[in-house]
């Protein structure tokens, strides 16, 4: 084990491993798991092709951990329910509409004026012939309603005549209505799709000077209406409606059901399962609804199922502990919702019902396929936003009288920066997690460049940088991680010192013990941070933890709580050296790195992380033989992590279950 | 003059009582956007609200005999890291109270508020570090929560939730949740306690925290959604069939699934049950939904301050539209560290309450402990301007508290806890007093009075077994 040393070799190291031999055997369990919000949104996207997100506004799910996927903390509240309850309806309209939405579209003619007359109050007057036109574009083909309310001044021996042209079409009309009684006439008319013309004329104009009479036609609006009744192609429904249930009848209603229902529940269903879905479309019959309302009656059943809100995983015997194999289509639920937050595609469906995908040559193929697939963002946005603390960026507050650069633009660059690094290191099939603390390499753009005091990139757009010779290198010197493990206006390096313990070398510090000091203000005079915790933990009690936790952070202290760089603190010189127990000492945050990454608890780390998250579990004591076993392949694999995740997926347990024996009955 | 209500339910009009003032009319001190947003929904909206309520209108009876009843309501206001004593505490006790700078914003509704000063909540001293969670978990528990980082959170059931199952029948529903900030974070929450008790405030039970709602638009959904006002009665009650048909097809299977896991899914799948059944029964009670004219339904705020005011409108909503008759809030998370940049302000709120005793940091927690009590005394002022249906305003026949976690954000003290309480629970509780307390005084005393106030059995609640004398006057 090169490098092997112990940066907490001090009393502060809690764990305490018991011999693995004495841990029985245990692939253990994953209990039901509920979709999270990030899952439901995935899944109601792969399932459905919709751009709704009702997850967002789902109670925010706990976490425990680390990740806030795991099956046991994700509990189910009657509000939650009910959300889903309104989601699933608000789903089913959307990906079963096929109505295209009727307008009406009113032309006042006064506004519109004509080829002769003048405005008449709210109407326009035409004295005489002449007509009243607008150009209308027809959004479909189909059925419009042309309305017009018109009146005339009668004088003569006829009544008026208007003439309504649509298009080609042409419709004359008597007008003896005054404007006491107007005349409204409403014409349906089949329209193709387009511009086109519609006039309204006044074609028998009168006028005897000596008589006083005068004939005229006022039109006061001109509307249209529609299309009526039409209906368009929507690829939501044509994904869920594979067959003509209007002309098959139940047949195809239960081919609808059946292959929805296989990918909702993420598993066939059985005929049983199938006829009790039926059952809510007999019932919206017998009340005199159509087919149709009993598809959706289904549909929503469907999206409100336990098999579709939880990843169901059965026992064939529930209290036995002995382990047995996942069938397929769980197994392909483990490996979608590990690399994609979301359902199994047809792809991972076809290899569950060829009954192959469980081979470890099938699986390998499977993750290589995965993780270069758009939907492996999921592991950027849900798994490193959690390890790496990036998705709390974007609701870091940071002083801003003392960080007036800290601006949203510069938040987004710097996660856009740490989503592009762990990117390049989850797809690499070259560059091994080794590198996440000692990369020679970045992205940034000028924004980000500039905050860090390097030669700008040329662009706004995230481009990959060499920072060999550079303060950077390694998500220790990204923006993102010293941003959100900073308070608004300072550093913390106990925040920092903290998360590198608990997140790259897995060993969490204890809770500090009761009855702290708090910080007086005699304390802060004429100190930089680090000497104000130096005096801080004076107390030996304080010192067996921080003593590690803060030096590990102190080497960071060149960068400020925005990850920008500084070599002053309050007026006086940055010393970012540090000195572990067993005598290692650095001089600054890139040794401290390189030291920290050569520590052989680090991929172990990075396995550990990576199972947790994949199973969706909290780990024991049992785990730890599966993690020791793990972590060495992976140490001899050449730490990719594409390489962890194929060693995760093919362990006992992620392909295998138990039940659980009944309390008492021993184990 | 009768007139028909949205509702399709005829009601008498009401003269305005104790019209809200127009300076409480959500103005802004944020961005030249944030301000012209809100100045565009306080015209389509009306004085006084941002969703344009009918703000002055009466509370509507459900039914004649309803109507010489006095509904009585509980509201809980939860604000973090404490509050800064020294320009908190009144230096007069009893009805000539002063208002110091923090109170200040109470002016107007002074006559309907109690200052308590003095009770303790010792069970919310935590083991160890943990204060925040520990004491927001125990907010209206007045019970000891475990500590655990795990799915094995243990507390007591909160004062909200024994009036709320005392008075679920009213209305259609129970109680609601409410809040400002989700609970999305990373890492751990507070020092080895668990994210569930530094983000809830209402424990239905000792094992189940009720999550909050911190959209209005969702919000809104859960107060109106499904109910259409176009539809015919013959409409209404198919629809509530077939959501009632797909519960039942849904419960079913859950309950033969049950038999192919183990304890632990079906624990799990239990929870669905429960929810699926608690869903059955607001459906059941869709008959008792709102008797009012619900508001449009609110897009997304812009600004955290809109935020809170849409969450105002939604509260005295809920209970004009006789919703609910209980409601929690949270102004924010356990232990916030909020930034209050439309205060002038650039220090975390968490950071400033560990304030070192240095007076910088009096000043941002006096100017945000203050914000505070403002909004909570808009809310106070809007249900005062609502006549209940027994002539008296809401306010007076409320509960309406107002606490926090700790006392102090620097020594994480758990007693002399700041709290307010206005109305008068339809008189079991005078209001418009300061009254002091000995600091052994449990705040369990004080949620047994006030379950007491509100008709509901309790003898014990928490560490008490004793009501709080001198509530009534």
């Amino acid at each position: 084990m090169l490098g092997a040393f112990a940066i907490a070799g001090s009393a502060c190291n809690g764990t305490i491993s018991d011999p693995v031999a004495q841990v029985e055997v245990d692939a253990g369990r994953v209990t039901l798991h509920r979709l999270n919000r990030a899952e439901y949104n995935n899944t109601i996207r792969d399932l459905l092709g919709t751009a709704q997100t009702p997850g967002n506004d789902f109670p925010a799910d706990d976490f425990s951990y680390g990740f806030d996927n795991l099956a046991d903390t994700l509990t189910l509240s009657p509000v939650q329910f009910e959300l889903y309850e309104l989601a699933a309806k608000a789903l089913v309209d959307e990906a079963m509409v096929n109505a295209i939405p009727s307008s009406t579209a009113r032309f006042e003619a006064e506004d519109v004026g004509g080829s002769v007359g003048q405005t008449a109050g709210s109407a326009w007057n035409l004295y005489s012939n002449g007509e009243i036109q607008i150009s209308h574009d027809f959004p479909t083909q189909g059925a419009y309603r042309v309305k017009v309310r018109a009146w005339s001044t009668p004088a003569g021996p006829d009544d008026a005549q208007m003439t309504l042209r649509v298009g080609a079409q042409t419709f004359t009309f008597q007008v003896p209505n005054t404007s006491t009684s107007p005349l409204v006439v409403e014409q349906d008319v089949t329209m193709a799709e387009g511009p086109s013309v519609v006039s309204v004329s006044f074609d028998n104009d009168f006028y005897d000077e000596v008589a006083m009479a005068d004939r005229n036609l006022l039109v006061d609006y001109i509307e249209v209406i529609g299309p009526i009744g039409a209906t368009s192609s929507n690829p939501l429904r044509d994904r869920i409606v594979v067959c003509d249930f209007v002309n098959q009848g139940d047949p195809c209603v239960r081919t609808i059901i059946e292959k929805f229902g296989a990918r909702a529940f993420r598993h066939p269903l059985e005929p049983t399962d199938v006829d009790a879905l039926m059952g809510l479309v007999k019932l919206a019959k017998d009340q005199g609804d159509s087919d149709e309302a009993g598809l959706h009656l289904a549909l929503r059943a469907m999206l409100t199922s336990p098999r579709f809100l939880f990843r169901l995983e059965l026992d064939a015997d529930p209290t036995s502990n002995v382990s047995h194999a996942l069938d397929d289509y769980e197994l392909a639920s483990r490996l979608s919702y590990f690399l994609w937050s979301s359902m199994p595609d047809d792809e991972l469906f076809a290899a569950a019902a060829a009954g192959t995908l469980h081979e470890d040559a099938e699986l390998e193929r499977q993750v290589d396929r995965m993780i270069l697939d758009p939907k492996a963002r999921s592991m950027v946005d849900n798994f490193a936003g959690q390890w790496l603390f990036t998705r709390v960026l974007a609701n870091h507050q940071a002083d801003y009288q003392k960080f007036p650069t800290y601006t949203p633009d510069l938040a987004n660059a710097m996660k856009a920066e740490a989503d592009a690094f762990f990117t390049e290191l989850l797809t690499s099939d070259t560059v091994g997690i080794d590198q996440l603390l000692i990369a020679n390499f970045t992205y940034a753009n000028d924004l980000l460049a500039g905050h860090y005091g390097l030669p700008a990139v040329g662009t706004s757009a995230m481009t990959r940088i060499d920072t060999t010779g550079t303060d950077r290198g390694g998500v220790l010197r990204q923006g993102s991680l010293l941003t959100v493990t900073s308070n608004p206006d300072r550093t913390s390096p106990v925040k920092r010192g903290k998360w590198i313990l608990t997140n790259i070398l897995c060993d969490s510090p204890p809770d500090p013990p009761a009855d702290i000091p708090s910080v007086e203000k005699s304390d802060l005079v004429g100190k930089t941070v680090r000497e104000v915790f130096e005096v801080h933990r004076a107390d030996p009690v304080c010192n067996s933890c921080h003593e590690v936790m803060d030096q590990l952070g102190f080497s960071l202290e060149n960068f400020d709580a925005i990850g920008g760089w500084r070599t002053d603190d309050n007026g006086l010189p940055i010393d970012a050296t540090g000195k572990l127990p067993d005598g290692t000492t650095f001089d600054n945050g890139g040794e401290m790195a390189g030291i920290v990454g050569d520590d052989p608890r680090f991929p172990r780390c990075v396995v550990k992380k990576l199972y947790t998250y994949g199973l969706g579990r909290g780990t024991g004591k049992a785990d730890e033989r599966y993690l020791d076993d793990l972590a060495e392949s992976y140490a001899s694999s050449g730490l990719q992590l594409r390489n962890a995740i194929k060693l995760i997926v093919k362990s006992e347990p992620f392909r295998t279950r138990r039940g659980e024996p009944i309390k008492g009955g021993g184990k | 003059m009768i007139r028909r209500s949205w509702w399709g339910a005829k009601r008498a009009d009401a003269p305005i009582v104790n019209a809200v003032p127009a300076r409480n009319a959500g103005v802004k001190s944020g961005g030249a956007l944030g301000r012209r947003k809100v100045l565009e929904r306080l015209a389509l909206g009306g004085a006084g609200a941002l969703l344009g309520l009918p703000l002055f209108e009466s509370i509507i009876a459900r039914d004649a005999r309803a109507a010489d009843t006095k509904p009585l309501r509980m509201l809980v206001f939860y604000v973090p890291c404490g509050i800064h004593m020294p320009k908190w505490t009144p230096t007069q006790e009893g009805a000539n109270y002063d208002l110091p700078p923090i109170l200040a914003p109470l002016v107007n509704v002074k006559s309907k508020v109690n200052v308590i000063t003095g009770l303790a909540n010792d069970p919310a001293f935590p083991d160890g570090p943990g204060d925040h969670a520990s004491g927001t978990g125990a907010f209206l528990t007045n019970a000891h929560p475990k500590k655990t980082e795990g799915p094995d959170v243990s507390n007591g059931i909160s004062v909200d939730q024994v009036a709320a199952a005392a008075l679920a029948e009213q209305t259609h529903i129970a109680s609601m949740q409410l809040g400002i900030d989700g609970g999305a974070g990373v890492g751990d929450c507070d020092s080895g306690y668990s994210c569930a008790y530094a983000h809830n405030i209402s424990w239905a039970s000792a094992t189940q925290p009720l999550q909050k709602l911190v959209n209005p638009s969702v919000v809104w959904d859960q107060l109106f959604a499904g109910l259409d006002p176009t539809d015919t009665a013959e409409e209404k009650a198919r629809q509530a069939l077939y959501r009632t048909s797909i519960l039942d097809y849904v419960s079913a299977d859950a309950k033969a699934l049950q038999t192919r896991l183990g304890a632990t899914d079906r624990a799990k799948l239990d929870q669905y049950l429960t929810a699926v059944s608690e869903l059955e029964k607001k459906i059941q009670k869709s008959g008792m939904g709102p008797t009012c004219t619900p508001s449009p339904k609110p897009d997304d705020p812009g600004t955290v301050e809109e935020h809170v005011d849409l969450m105002i409108d939604l509260m005295a909503l809920a209970f004009q539209c006789d919703s609910t008759r209980v409601i929690s809030f949270m102004l924010a998370n356990a232990g916030s560290n909020r930034v209050y940049d439309f205060l002038g302000l650039s220090l975390g709120h968490h950071e400033a309450s560990h304030h070192m005793d240095l007076q910088a940091n009096f000043d941002i927690l006096t100017t945000i402990d203050t914000w505070e009590v403002q909004q909570y005394a808009k809310l106070c002022e809007r249900l005062d301007g609502m006549m209940d249906v027994d002539g008296k305003s809401v306010l007076d026949n409320s509960l309406v508290y107002f606490g926090s976690e700790i006392e102090d954000g620097n020594s994480h003290y758990h007693r002399n806890m700041p709290i307010l309480l206005a109305g008068g629970a339809g008189g079991a509780v005078t209001p418009g007093r300061h009254l002091v307390y000995d600091e052994s005084v449990s705040v369990g005393q004080l949620y047994i009075s006030m379950l007491q106030a509100l008709q509901v059995d309790a003898a014990t609640f928490g560490d008490a077994n004793a009501v709080l004398p001198n509530l009534k006057a």
